[in-house]
């Protein structure tokens, strides 16, 4: 059997697997022991020392920790206050709390770097909130859905320490990378609203609050802002690693969490159970598509897939084009992280071998995961908030989604367009 | 047989599989400190652990494996199941029992192969490349306990299956 022919079985045996509803770490381990032992190597030995290799990384440490901040700011409520002091600033503009949505969404982004946990906080505190005011539920979901994506993109994100961590590229130039083109969506975001909420202003209630209300939300906001604060300037003035960024954000959560009377040991141990739950569930992926990996280097598919590419005359632009469709088609299906690992492996040579800023590159690709979040039938932020706001359907959700869906793909034309928006901050930086 | 049942149909492995993640979650906090302390130690005292960055990599690896059973007993591995949410729940079941089946194999391959990395390590005396030069097969060693704990509830779950004894 050719190496071309091996290379089909293994793919199609990894895509039967998946269908047949095997778990990703385990359907991506099955398929890379697949090939491995149709090329005659040792399965043992190359196994052992890919999954030894693959966990013992200090750039993945960054995850647990990471987690584990936003575990404390979540069960000890400092995350829900943000939601209630953004309120008090926000509300005046047309589409009133709407932008709370988007502004809490950003700043939980800031603190979590999962887009499923940043949907779940705020949709679980604005959901109710908003549907007693009596705002649009469309616009209410909607908006909650598509900002609740921004959570992998404004950094720390999950997502850009994996791709770092794959790509060999500094994780803490991908976090810079993600801020402004995570600003921007946001501020897309809100000037929809705001526009949508002026055309046709009984969509949402206006909300008053006085500068009184504001000035006692900072009691509400500032945990929040100070941890945000600390991660950003950390990692953009080069003081710290991201990991030593995350293990001193979350110590810091857990002081201020202590300080404001809001911790107890059954919430610490609840938050530290939940972390290595997660982390589990995300590093035996990890394994899976390392050992994946393992039989496409046996295979050498870093010579095959750019030399297939190459074989098609396609231009630059047009690859790109490609790899977005199938990123866009395998995000309605796949979630984030395992749509992450199981197309770098085939991604990665061609973005190599053609020259692409891998930097910005893993930026336009978060955002293609976040589109695959918010797109039917399997949008893991549409369950989210659909399982906040009973009743709703899924066609009611494709409905409400559609706007900002057309949104996020603006932003990738954009970061193709300006690819400077990805890549201006990192060029900042005062460290790599 | 009759232990075997016995053994599905208690809570006794779910249990296990608990306390492991328990013990895991201790290393994360301890991972946790260990970073902090040499941030403090280098922009306070202009000195290090010097341990840090090495024995933090070998924390992870517990943190990362010593969760997986709990999170089997849960059923809460990421799966993809917009195909077989439109089965028949006969043609379902069928499929679950074989991929109960293929990844107890897969598991177990692993569980074989990270066990033999152990067992070289210990042979041929390799240590780490860290400062200290700790002999290898100690933080290796936290994979095949993992995979173990692992591997036992993912085979009580499959016999759970196979049995229709519920939870």
């Amino acid at each position: 059997m050719s190496n071309e022919q091996l290379l089909v079985v293994i793919v199609c045996a990894l895509f039967a697997l998946m269908a047949a509803g095997n778990w990703v770490f385990a359907s991506l381990g099955l398929a890379g022991v697949l090939g491995i032992w149709i090329f005659g190597a040792n399965v043992t030995t190359a196994v052992s020392l890919q999954m030894w290799s693959s966990l013992n990384s200090f750039v993945m440490t960054a995850i647990p920790l990471f987690i584990f901040m936003g575990e404390i700011m979540l069960r000890s409520g400092i995350s829900d206050s943000l939601y209630t002091g953004v309120s008090a600033w926000v509300g005046k503009l047309p589409g009133g709390l709407l932008h709370s949505n988007i502004a809490s969404c950003a700043l939980f982004a800031a603190i979590s770097g999962s887009s499923i946990a940043t949907s779940a906080t705020v949709g679980t505190v604005a959901i109710p909130d908003q549907t007693k005011r009596g705002y649009d539920k469309r616009l209410v979901i909607g908006s909650l859905s598509a900002a609740g994506t921004l959570g992998i993109l404004i950094p720390p994100s999950l997502a850009m320490i994996v791709y770092g961590s794959w790509m060999e590229c500094s994780v803490a130039q991908l976090f810079m990378g993600g801020v402004v083109p995570g600003i921007l969506l946001a501020v897309l975001f809100s000037v929809y609203i705001a526009i949508r909420c002026a055309i046709d202003p009984h969509l949402t209630p206006r909300v008053e609050s006085t500068w009184g209300d504001r000035l006692h939300s900072i009691r509400d906001i500032w945990p929040g802002l100070v941890i945000i604060a600390f991660i950003m300037l950390s990692i953009y003035l080069g003081i710290m690693t991201p990991t030593e960024t995350a293990a001193v954000a979350s110590a810091a959560a857990l002081l201020i969490a202590v300080a404001l009377r809001k911790m107890s040991f059954k919430i610490l141990s609840d938050c530290a159970m939940s972390t290595v739950r997660t982390t589990a569930m995300l590093m035996l992926i990890v394994v899976g598509a390392k050992i994946f990996v393992m039989a496409l280097i046996y295979l050498k598919v870093t010579i095959l897939v750019p030399g297939l590419i190459a074989s098609m005359n396609l231009s630059p632009t047009m690859v790109l084009v490609v790899i977005y469709i199938i990123y866009l088609v395998l995000g309605c299906f796949f979630d984030g992280m395992s749509l992450t690992l199981v197309t770098l492996p085939f991604v990665q040579p061609i973005i190599l071998a053609m020259g692409i800023d891998p930097i910005w590159f893993g930026i336009v690709m978060v955002v293609l995961i976040e589109i695959g979040l918010i797109t039917p039938p399997v949008g893991m932020n549409l369950y989210v908030i659909m399982g906040i706001s009973e009743g709703t359907t899924l066609g009611e959700m494709t409905r409400a989604i559609m706007p900002f869906l057309a949104i996020l793909l603006l932003g990738v034309l954009l970061l193709n367009v300006f690819p400077e928006l990805a890549l201006w901050l990192p060029s900042r930086m005062a460290a790599g | 047989m009759n232990a075997i049942r016995q053994l599905a149909g208690s809570r006794v492995v779910d249990r296990l599989s608990t306390w492991v993640s328990r013990a895991s979650a201790v290393v994360l906090i301890l991972m946790m400190g260990l970073i902090v302390l040499e941030v403090c130690l280098r922009e306070i005292a202009g000195t290090s652990t010097k341990v840090a960055h090495e024995f933090s990599g070998y924390m992870l690896v517990a943190v990362a494996v010593w969760s997986a059973a709990e999170v089997m007993a849960g059923d809460k591995h990421i799966n993809v199941t917009v195909v077989t949410e439109r089965l028949r729940p006969r043609a379902r079941g069928f499929l679950q029992r074989i991929s109960h089946v293929l990844t107890l194999l897969l598991v177990a391959i692993l569980f074989v192969a990270s066990a033999g990395l152990v067992l070289h390590s210990i042979r041929t005396g390799t240590v780490t490349g860290g400062l200290y030069q700790i002999p290898a097969f100690i933080p290796q060693l936290a994979i095949p306990v993992g995979l173990f704990f692992l591997l036992l509830q993912l085979f009580v779950n499959t016999l759970r299956l196979f049995w229709r004894i519920e939870r």
